[in-house]
């Protein structure tokens, strides 16, 4: 570029532009960089696409009700996991002898929680998060009460909805 | 290392100064930089080994892809997921499929160009032994992995691998009961030959093909005799670095078009799913790289003498692979001209006889 100054020439009343050589070596780079990284995406798009999770259809809300188990079932023990939908749900017969149904994921990092009947509270293993039969955390780490479901009974069914 | 570490070593000024201070690489660059290539009207089978190394990571890219979702545990329904659910699941499919039967050429071609080169003699045997090796492994890839989807021909091309197998004296039957995992091919065959297909061959693969290139990097290419007799001022050499990497690197480039070519254009087809009740469907044919081997074997009759004619076979492709194996040792340093002779029509024959073998098995 810092060729010695030609003195026919008068390139300086065009302010800087490049000279005819500077554009074409510019021109042709770009076309075979911009083909070249065109020709590389069309291998990475297929592998993204065939890594990408399918789009699934929105099933959390897919399960309205089920009927998690019978009121014998809380004749020798107070509590009881159940799937809903691909959520594990705790049934609890809680001190006045109610069937209560709480999410069993844990609000902390979603480890599943188990009722421990010695010191009848809800426990979470991972953590050692602690909540109260309500679901309401009392100790440890998590920030958030359990979700909670509604219980109804027909019969001898127990059923579990959304609340 | 006699050489001290030099952070200002000028090879390696085109890294951070980060990594110069602590790591001493230059020698590695000087390395490469004194590395030559012949140049001669043969130096075009240079790039075939490149070109087998280069098919072979296609092979670990697209293997592992296809692991995402595959599942020897329900391997037909799996690939036909892949084939007609998964995005771009055929793309990867083919392309793996492809890239294995090129791979497999490619290593034919690469072998007997060195073969008539005569690159194996002194000092190279155990370049060529060990590049005999991964031949022989790339089949083996080829045999377990034809079996993982398991349809049709997959379920009665294993049946006939693991049963010829089993003529073999002494070790024939526990090799069998080993491959097939029971008595008879099942799910238990398939977890068999993917474990060995995804595990066991890659390990075997790496280690054998790390020797193989480390002895051509410390002995540097050899020079076929034509060449080496010229006068000195008359050789030509290219640059290993960066002039011939480059290259390699476009060679590479058109493979990988003519592979993605091949995949879109003649995907990949999954038959139907393997039913042992089943009858064989009629024809049915190997892998294009043991047809020459099938369709000798059908030439043997059933007995001979007191052996089977497929014993006599495998014996006979088990003499002439060690055969071929020893050929550096046949054909060694102070070897007398016949002998150098008899190598090379060896050489001949073997590759007619394939070539034969193979185009009367593909039609009859």
């Amino acid at each position: 570029m810092d060729q010695p100054s030609a003195p026919h020439r008068e390139h300086h009343h065009h302010l800087h532009l490049p000279d005819k050589e500077t554009v074409r070596r510019d021109f042709i780079r770009t076309l075979f960089t911009s083909g070249f990284l065109v020709w590389i995406g069309a291998f990475i798009y297929p592998v993204y696409r065939y890594l990408k999770p399918r789009e699934e259809e929105d099933t959390t809300n897919a399960v309205q009700s089920i009927i998690a188990g019978k009121t014998g079932d809380f004749a020798s023990t107070r509590a009881k996991l159940v799937k809903f939908g691909s959520k594990p749900v705790l049934l609890l017969k809680n001190d006045q002898g109610e069937i209560v149904a709480l999410g069993a994921t844990c609000k902390h990092l979603g480890c599943t929680v188990q009722y421990v009947a010695a010191k009848n509270h809800i426990f979470c293993g991972c953590h050692g998060g602690v909540y109260d039969l309500t679901g309401k955390n009392i100790s440890g780490p998590p920030p958030a009460p359990l979700d909670k479901y509604k219980v109804a009974i027909e019969g001898e069914d127990v059923i579990v909805s959304r609340a | 290392m006699s050489h001290t570490h030099d952070p200002n070593d000028p090879n390696t000024a085109f890294l951070p100064e980060a990594v110069r201070r602590r790591y001493d690489l230059g020698w590695i660059i000087e390395f490469f930089k004194h590395k030559q290539v012949p140049v001669h009207r043969h130096s075009v089978w240079y790039y075939t080994g490149g070109i087998a190394l280069f098919l072979f990571i296609v092979q670990i890219v697209t293997g592992v892809l296809l692991m995402v979702h595959y599942n020897p545990g329900q391997a037909h329904a799996s690939v036909q997921a892949i084939m007609s659910q998964v995005d771009f699941g055929w793309l990867i499919r083919s392309t793996h499929s492809w890239a294995a039967n090129l791979m497999v050429l490619v290593a034919f071609i690469h072998m007997f160009s060195c073969f008539f080169m005569k690159s194996y003699k002194y000092p190279r045997e155990m370049t060529w032994i060990t590049g005999f090796v991964l031949l022989a492994l790339c089949m083996a890839f080829g045999f377990s992995g034809y079996l993982l989807p398991w349809d049709q021909l997959a379920f009665f091309a294993t049946q006939i691998g693991v049963k010829s197998s089993e003529v073999m004296p002494v070790f024939g039957g526990f090799m069998a009961d080993m491959m097939r995992g029971g008595k008879e091919l099942g799910v238990q065959t398939i977890e068999r030959f993917y474990a060995l297909h995804v595990w066991v061959l890659p390990l075997m693969f790496f280690g054998v093909l790390g020797l193989h290139v480390f002895f051509i990097q410390i002995q540097g290419l050899h020079e076929p005799d034509f060449f080496e007799k010229q006068p000195p001022e008359k050789k030509r050499y290219m640059r290993f670095f960066p002039d011939f990497a480059i290259k390699d690197v476009y060679v590479w480039l058109l493979v990988m078009n003519f592979l993605g070519l091949l995949a879109v254009m003649f995907p990949w087809e999954l038959g139907e799913e393997a039913d042992p009740l089943a009858p064989a469907p009629a024809d049915i044919k190997p892998e294009w790289y043991f047809l020459a081997m099938f369709q000798l074997l059908k030439l043997f009759p059933a007995e001979v003498g007191p052996i089977t004619g497929e014993l006599l076979g495998m014996s006979l492709f088990g003499l002439v692979g060690l055969l071929w194996a020893l050929v550096p040792f046949i054909d060694s340093e102070h070897a007398p001209a016949w002998r150098s002779r008899g190598a090379f029509y060896f050489g001949i024959a073997l590759l007619a006889g394939m070539i034969v073998f193979t185009i009367w098995g593909y039609y009859s």
